[in-house]
């Protein structure tokens, strides 16, 4: 699968000619996969290939702007991702908090989960971002745990998506996923 | 990143300074609708990042004094403990 550089311009702009031949032309390529599939809707045929074909007719055209998808980008894309998924669970909880009152661990029962998650692998540093980023994340931190600190080891579970310096405070039930490591807390009561 | 870096520090003391006001740092839930249903509909929201300012739109939306780059939604500027 290649992967289209959103940072380069193509040499005769943004467009794509579908099967029937009708030509789409956008600002960017997320734009005419837009209008492509708009387009393919409104005239009932299927919009499951439509991201791909745009994306594969590019590379044919102008091969300079892609790039076989690599563990890196991938990766990355993991950590914009792991942020999305964090800010959403945030989001969540903060919306549980204004109909149930959260229930949070005493100072002992945190540092025991907090311990747990340094050693852990799955515990991912939250990559700098956008200020609006950083700034929801603290905010939202606060209106979840209020001025409850964590060691600043802590960062996001890559598995559940949680935020740890606020889920290592709250009371939750333990859950049962597979890929959780054996000595998660998360897994049995702690 | 200069411009990254700024852009956060810019974005760090507006938040700062209206929480100091006592201005609400959460969107409202009327605003915040309006402003997912834009950035849902967005040529430039690819998977959940704005591709203009490389924002999540999540936290984007989410935070009342951010405003959209394309210009579609704009800063909310409410007090705490006031209707809108």
């Amino acid at each position: 699968m290649k992967a289209i550089n959103p940072n380069i311009f193509p040499h005769g702009g943004y467009w794509f000619e579908d099967t029937d031949g009708s030509k789409h032309v956008g600002q960017s390529w997320a734009g005419v996969i837009v209008r492509a599939r708009a387009y393919r809707e409104r005239q009932g045929r299927s919009n499951d290939t439509t991201g791909d074909e745009v994306i594969t007719q590019a590379c044919k055209r102008t091969p300079n702007i892609c790039s076989e998808e690599n563990p890196a980008l991938k990766a990355q894309t993991k950590l914009v991702s792991l942020k999305g998924r964090v800010l959403l669970w945030l989001t969540q909880a903060r919306k549980v908090k204004e109909t149930i009152p959260l229930v949070f661990v005493n100072d002992g029962m945190h540092a025991a989960r907090s311990d747990v998650c340094i050693r852990c692998s799955k515990n991912t540093g939250m990559p700098d971002g956008c200020g609006s980023c950083r700034a929801a994340l603290k905010a939202l931190r606060v209106d979840v745990v209020g001025s409850r600190e964590s060691d600043p080891r802590l960062g996001g579970c890559a598995v559940l998506g949680e935020y740890l310096p606020a889920s290592t405070w709250i009371d939750t039930p333990a859950i049962a996923n597979s890929e959780l490591p054996a000595e998660c807390w998360r897994k049995r009561s702690l | 990143m200069i411009k990254m870096a700024w852009k956060f520090l810019v974005a760090m003391i507006i938040h700062q300074w209206a929480k100091w006001r006592g201005y609400e740092i959460f969107t409202p839930p009327g605003p915040l609708q309006y402003r997912d249903q834009q950035c849902h509909l967005c040529e430039e929201n690819e998977e959940g990042q704005c591709r203009i300012c490389k924002c999540l739109t999540l936290s984007k939306t989410l935070m009342a004094l951010e405003d959209c780059p394309r210009g579609f939604w704009h800063r909310v500027w409410l007090k705490s403990g006031r209707d809108s």
